[in-house]
């Protein structure tokens, strides 16, 4: 009996194997793994070289280190079964000049998913992973920003994660993880105008502009400071007192319609999402969240430039006066100095809003053979928050004036009464900038003017 | 005994109907796409990968891979390919200054050792080039060439590449080759224990990138990598040889017979300890808080000095170079280099100095003796930038790169 119990599982060994094959199923597949990777990897470079203009590349490069974010341009084009990649860069890679590359063979291959892989060096786009570069040389010989052996540690290879859509490719880097944008580009786009356009949007946004950007989401708001080298340093908008405090660091690239960071932004339990796109009337950039950007709030970035230092009185940057772009109240009273001799003698003179040592805020005088800390009369300021205005009444004249006054027939003393008793609100003149702000009296719109940062 | 038989049976009929029942499944040939190996006239690269098929694959089955792929190489560097014109200059040089001469040597030798098939049973399987150095972070070193296995050899930095600089080539490219192929040849047949005990007690493994390669000399390796262990040391040896000429060669023995010193110097003493005839190099420089060099850390031969540290002269007016370590590094260094050369004769038929003569003879203009000449300025004279017997309007690299060029002519748009 024992040995039948031996036997017993022995003798059912061929029924398990019959019934192994016995049900016919139908394949989930036409095709066998290999040929459905043939024929993604096919799709792909199809894609890729149907663009006849080629492709906006948003380049993110190590999600951990302090490294810049990069937009590129590139096109593909078929040669035998892979093809050659031609890319353009307006940037510190490419000494801060626009410049198209030479073609390159690029390669579509099959891995565990669709690889897209520069396989062949590009002189624009394998500086991003070249251990040899250092970056631009600091004020010492040994002064780079990248180490050797790590240099901006970019990604050559990519996985294709999604071509779903014929008019975006997203990509994976296959050693740094970190994720590629490719947006097909519009077939009438001249590349170099379009570097043009993108570095005169980086340099209304960043370098011409003295303020932050703001971020706004719901009641929340954030300031997004130095964005030049596309990494924002992020203070929460509330308590930040322009000395970039608790600042944190969001990596981000402007295109050609928008801003994308490096992943969705999510700072302090405040989510905005990643694509900022501008909207029609391009004021800001506009997030499916609701989020927007903008220049910010004018009232707050005059006001903080505006205050002078308690310790020496002095304020670092001031504000000036613009004559164009002045209300019909304001330009009268100009134009009556101009005719006045005084104008006669300084036609370039300007009104200034600065800080004074021992005196505190004035509206001085500047321009040839003015200097503002000898004329100039005091002002007594008085900050609204919830009302976002600035009122003034003029103090103490500085005792120069008094001559001034009178050479100008007193008409300077009428341009200064704009500032006597007068409350004033604050609006943004450019887009996505504060370089130069317009003050409105909240009595008579014609009484404003703009004033530009110094 | 039948309780065996019966499982035996009874495993044998299970065998019967497991293989009856899948008998009628179909299947095809393959379940891979078939892949023709025909190259593509309408690509880009077709000129060079139809030179790599004709001159490698076809002849050694050696696989030239110059697009870089991530499964051939060490995913903690960062690298970056080689560019398509570098790799068709390294193409045709590998040939010309490593394949071509050890085919000339083997053809030439007499040695019974001498193997006809030398470079296809022991030339690599894979050559993989990369346009960086693979810059190792933490140390600082840069690897020039890998061999791994016996059949794979990797060069780095072939984006550097530059035919007007020899001495460069040699130092980049040149002298990985014979280094990697001959850790090849060691890999295939191993060198005496004899050679490892020669050095045993001085190899550095930890911090021979510390040293530079004069001041190796004076403990008998012929570079700072050589004493890193024995391996390098063999490969080195035989690796710096075939390269250099022959008062080069007598000048590293004579390097070996001096002492060595890094000594800290102000900027305002620089000047004259570059200039005082003990000066070798910078090794290393300090700067100020205005970015200004302020101290330099020089390396410099050992001599002796008066009380002011100025050097002192013989009564022929020559330095008193001082070599105080006690050991005899030019001594050792032959006597190491002897088994070197043994090694490659014996065992491959290969005479080291004819191998270095066609090296030469390749590399520089030489002389009926094959000794390289030199111009009026003291220069070894670059063979690749002289005129052709055959064709005085081109060049040797440039005939060198018509192998591959002219294969143009075959491409379709």
């Amino acid at each position: 009996m024992k040995k039948l119990l031996y036997l017993l599982p022995m003798a059912a060994l061929p029924l398990m194997f019959m019934q192994s094959c016995s049900p016919e199923q139908d394949d989930l597949f036409n095709d066998s793994a290999i040929e459905r990777l043939e024929a993604d990897a096919q799709s792909v470079l199809d894609l890729l070289c149907s663009s006849e203009n080629g492709w906006e590349m948003l380049y993110f490069l190590n999600e951990e280190e302090d490294i810049p974010c990069y937009t590129l341009l590139v096109k593909f084009e078929k040669s035998g079964g892979d093809g050659v990649a031609q890319f353009a860069s307006y940037s510190d890679i490419t000494s801060n000049q626009y410049r198209i590359s030479e073609k390159s063979p690029f390669t579509v291959k099959i891995d565990n998913s669709t690889v897209l892989s520069f396989d062949s060096y590009n002189s624009i786009f394998h500086v991003f992973s070249d251990p040899d570069y250092l970056g631009e040389k600091g004020p010492t010989d040994t002064d780079y920003p990248y180490d050797s052996g790590r240099g901006m540690m970019g990604d050559y290879e990519f996985n294709v994660v999604d071509h779903s859509s014929s008019d975006v490719v997203m990509l994976k880097g296959k050693k740094r993880g970190t994720y590629t944008v490719l947006r097909r580009l519009d077939a009438d786009v001249d590349w170099q105008q379009y570097f043009t356009d993108l570095n005169a949007t980086k340099n209304s946004m960043f370098t011409a502009n003295p303020a932050p950007l703001r971020l706004v989401v719901g009641e929340r708001y954030f300031h997004l400071y130095n964005g030049g080298g596309s990494i924002f340093e992020v203070v929460d908008g509330a308590t930040d007192d322009g000395a970039l405090t608790a600042a944190q660091d969001w990596k981000f690239v402007l295109f050609s319609d928008g801003l994308r960071f490096i992943t969705g932004f999510d700072q302090d339990g405040v989510n905005a999402g990643q694509d900022f796109y501008y909207n029609a009337d391009r004021t800001r950039l506009e997030s499916s969240t609701g989020a927007y950007i903008d220049a910010g709030d004018p009232y707050w970035f005059f006001k903080t430039v505006n205050t002078a230092d308690a310790s020496t009185g002095n304020t670092v940057h001031n504000w000036v006066v613009e004559y164009d772009g002045m209300g019909a109240t304001a330009k009268q009273l100009f134009d009556a100095v101009y005719a006045s001799s005084f104008g006669q003698s300084y036609p370039n003179f300007q009104l200034i809003f600065a800080g004074l040592n021992g005196v505190g805020d004035i509206l001085g005088l500047t321009g040839s053979n003015l200097v503002f800390s000898r004329y100039y009369n005091s002002l007594v300021k008085t900050a609204d928050d919830n009302a976002r205005t600035i009122s003034y009444t003029l103090g103490e004249t500085q005792s120069n004036m008094e001559a001034i006054y009178t050479v100008s027939n007193n008409t300077m003393r009428d341009v200064y009464s704009l500032f006597d008793g007068k409350t004033y609100r604050f609006e943004t003149v450019q887009a996505f900038s504060m370089q130069r702000l317009r003050m409105v009296s909240v009595d008579d719109d014609e009484l404003s003017f703009n004033v530009s940062y110094k | 005994m039948k309780k065996n038989i019966i499982y035996a049976l009874l495993l044998a009929t299970s065998s019967f109907f497991t293989l009856a029942s899948c008998s009628d499944d179909e299947f095809g040939d393959t379940i891979f796409p078939e892949v023709s190996d025909k190259l593509d006239p309408s690509s880009a690269t077709f000129p060079l990968d139809t030179f790599l098929v004709e001159n490698y694959l076809n002849p050694y089955n050696m696989k030239f891979s110059y697009r870089l792929e991530d499964t051939e190489i060490d995913m903690n560097y960062n690298l970056v390919p080689a560019s398509y014109e570098k790799a068709l200059d390294m193409a045709v040089l590998t040939k010309y200054l490593w394949y071509d001469v050890y085919e000339t040597i083997i053809a030439n030798s007499t040695s019974e050792a001498a193997d006809k098939f030398f470079m296809k049973r022991y030339g690599p399987k894979m050559i993989m080039l990369v346009g960086s150095p693979a810059i190792n972070e933490a140390s600082g070193t840069e690897d020039r060439g890998l061999a791994e296995g016996g059949v794979k050899i990797t060069l780095y930095a072939v984006n550097e590449l530059d035919e007007n600089n020899m001495a460069e080539l040699n130092d980049l490219f040149f002298r990985t080759m014979h280094h990697e192929f001959n850790h090849i040849l060691n890999q295939n047949i191993a060198f005496s224990d004899e050679f490892k005990d020669i050095s045993s007690g001085s190899y550095d493994p930890m911090n021979w990138q510390t040293k530079e390669d004069i001041a190796a000399r004076t403990s008998g390796f012929i570079t700072a990598y050589a004493s890193k262990d024995y391996n390098e040391d063999f490969v080195e040896l035989i690796a710096n040889y075939v390269i250099v000429t022959a008062d080069q060669w007598e000048q590293y023995l004579v390097d070996a017979t001096r002492g060595y010193e890094e000594v800290d110097v102000d900027r305002a003493d620089i000047y004259e300890a570059r200039n005082d005839g003990t000066y070798i190099k910078d090794v290393d420089v300090t700067y100020d808080a205005n970015g200004n060099a302020s101290v330099y850390k020089i390396l410099r031969y050992t001599v002796s000095r008066d009380e002011n540290g100025t050097p002192i002269l013989d009564e022929e007016g020559n330095l008193i170079y001082i070599d105080s370590d006690a050991i005899d590094g030019r001594a050792i260094i032959e006597q190491k280099f002897e088994m070197c050369r043994s090694y490659m004769l014996d065992y491959f038929g290969i005479d080291v100095d004819e191998l270095r003569r066609e090296v030469l003879s390749r590399m520089y203009v030489t002389d009926a003796a094959g000794e390289p000449v030199q111009d009026e300025g003291g220069n070894y004279q670059n063979r690749l930038l002289m005129p052709t017997v055959s064709d005085p309007s081109q060049t040797v690299i440039d005939s060198l790169r018509y192998q591959v060029k002219r294969f143009e002519s075959m491409q379709v748009d």
